[in-house]
């Protein structure tokens, strides 16, 4: 494709995923060498890989409009932006989970005790629309683009919906969990057309 | 500052320049299609709602509605196949058959694609309307590979699979196939190796299913229709027809027995068509041989249509370049405009562009 030398484009996530993804690749023979510790490009000239170091919501982007054959993303942002890539395969590294959580001290057990008209804080607008549709909950989405555990406090939201990995977050907060919406690990993506013109090299390359 | 009024989201102008290098493809196309006997169509581009929704829910939901002044429900038309096979059974039943169609024309649709917000697109594509299953799919795929080279399109990929074969595994595994051929359709092989592990198949059965969506070559791919002797017979006609395909066009296309379509009235082959340089398919088509008989004419037909604005893309992409525009020779209108416009028409007799000076 548009790549110089390159067979494959990866495109891999900063932040919580990266250092599962860094470790999953380098599993498969991959290692991708920075030459400037700003680069966002990194290179395995040997495999003739590129990887691309992208905000783990621009990965799905990336592999969907084919700038990248290949990427690693969290299956909470596959649902919430729900982008036309081939998902190829679980990682089950940077698990974590969806969760409903209010504030400790809260009457709110579940998400039925939420009031007609409950305001629920969240990055993942799309996911929460479907659980307040699915639950048959009246509640509004405030979108919010991080931080979200400050909205309960400040009495912004009656509940949040974010991601959880050990709980340390909300437990510092004085949140706490009361329902789990859905179970999340990492996933190999692959564009749909690289899968066809490239579909020898990117099997053997993941033991597929 | 005076505030500009734009366009609403999802559509676009074409200026001159573009329109050049729009008029290239289209040229191409239609030149590949009128030499193989194909002539052009044209339908309205608002429809009635009904249309829509006797030849496919898909495409009922995802196509713009409106409501006219008596309340009659219409639509804006979202693929050209529809309005063409309503055309067919209105207004040429018991002609003499086949027919060759072709069309160029927008289509309108809430999205048109996932990864962009276009919602008009262009289709140009065929219909080839009253030949059973055969060589007329032949010839549809020969047509349409001839169209790709004729753009100049330096690599591409053609992929076909059949109807039949999905028809024949629903019956013969059930619930597990229709469930398997859901992941596939939303891309979803992690799923898709999950309902395998739950199932209760056989482990050849198993394997069978795993090697599907693992499958290269167009030898492989056939051999492994008889690969299930529960099933082997029962494939005979579509395994010895994809040995057709493969001995005709070789590796130009590819037999993808794990390719699903996005539409839901084809009947036999379907096929779809990418390139490298665009992450998503270039067009797709496949045999329909039910729909027309939605609108009251029993009779058979295959087509394909390519995205107009995607091929564009997609040459773009691949670096080539597009004639320019050759501006007209100029001249001075003088005192005797009469004698200037006469040497103009006489450049123009000569097929020379030429206006006045202004």
């Amino acid at each position: 494709m548009k790549t110089s030398g390159s067979e494959l484009t990866i495109a891999v996530p900063k932040g919580f995923l990266y250092k599962g993804s860094y470790k999953y690749l380098f599993s498969l023979g991959i290692s991708l060498q920075a030459e400037n510790s700003r680069d966002l490009v990194f290179y395995d000239k040997k495999n003739k890989i590129k990887g691309l170091l992208v905000r783990p919501a621009d990965v799905s982007v990336y592999v969907e409009h084919g700038s990248a054959d290949l990427g690693i993303v969290g299956s909470d942002l596959l649902m919430e932006q729900t982008p036309d890539v081939i998902k190829l395969r679980d990682l089950h590294f940077g698990k974590c989970k969806l969760v409903m959580a209010v504030k400790k001290d809260s009457v709110y057990k579940k998400s039925e005790d939420l009031p007609a008209n409950a305001k629920i804080a969240t990055k993942f607008t799309k996911l929460t629309n479907d659980f307040i549709h699915k639950r048959g909950l009246s509640a509004e989405v405030i979108k919010l683009y991080g931080s979200v555990e400050l909205a309960p406090l400040l009495g912004l939201s009656n509940a949040i919906i974010d991601l959880v990995d050990t709980g340390e977050t909300l437990r510092a907060n004085n949140l706490t969990a009361i329902e789990t919406i859905l179970e999340s690990s990492a996933i190999l993506i692959v564009n749909p057309v690289s899968y066809k013109f490239k579909r020898t090299i990117i099997n053997s390359l993941v033991n597929l | 500052m005076k505030k500009f009024l734009r366009n609403p989201k999802g559509s676009r102008d074409w200026l001159p320049d573009e329109i050049i290098k729009q008029e290239f493809v289209r040229r191409s196309l239609v030149r590949v299609f009128e030499l193989w006997g194909y002539q052009p169509v044209q339908t309205p581009i608002l429809i009635n709602l009904d249309t829509l929704t006797q030849s496919s829910d898909k495409l009922s939901e995802i196509a713009f509605k409106l409501i006219g002044q008596h309340g009659d429900l219409l639509a804006l038309r979202a693929d050209l196949t529809t309005p063409i096979a309503r055309v067919t059974a209105e207004r040429l039943k018991g002609e003499k058959l086949p027919f060759r169609f072709y069309y160029v024309g927008k289509v309108f649709r809430y999205h048109a694609r996932k990864t962009t917000n276009e919602r008009e697109l262009y289709q140009i594509g065929i219909e080839f309307i009253g030949a059973k299953e055969g060589a007329s799919d032949l010839e549809s795929l020969k047509i349409l590979l001839e169209s790709l080279d004729k753009l100049g399109l330096k690599k591409y990929l053609v992929s076909v699979n059949h109807a039949g074969l999905w028809n024949e595994l629903f019956k013969y595994f059930g619930n597990t196939a229709a469930e398997l051929y859901k992941a596939l359709s939303k891309k979803d092989l992690i799923l898709f190796e999950s309902v395998i592990n739950k199932s209760k198949l056989s482990r050849p059965e198993k394997s069978f299913w795993n090697e599907l969506i693992k499958l290269r070559s167009n030898k492989d791919a056939i051999a492994h229709m008889k690969k299930l002797n529960g099933l082997k017979k029962k494939l005979n006609k579509i395994t010895s027809y994809f040995k057709k395909i493969n001995n005709l066009f070789g590796d130009r296309i590819q037999i993808d027995l794990s390719l699903t379509s996005d539409v839901d009235y084809y009947t036999g082959i379907y096929f779809e068509a990418v390139t490298p340089y665009l992450g998503r398919k270039l067009g797709s088509g496949g045999r329909y041989d039910q729909l027309i008989n939605k609108f009251g004419f029993n009779v058979p037909a295959i087509g394909f249509s390519l995205c107009l604005e995607d091929v564009l893309l997609a040459l773009e992409l691949q670096g080539k370049s597009f004639d320019g525009f050759k501006p007209p020779k100029l001249f001075s209108s003088g005192k005797n405009i009469k004698k200037t416009f006469n040497i103009i028409n006489k450049l123009h007799k000569k097929n020379k562009s030429a206006t006045l000076k202004l």
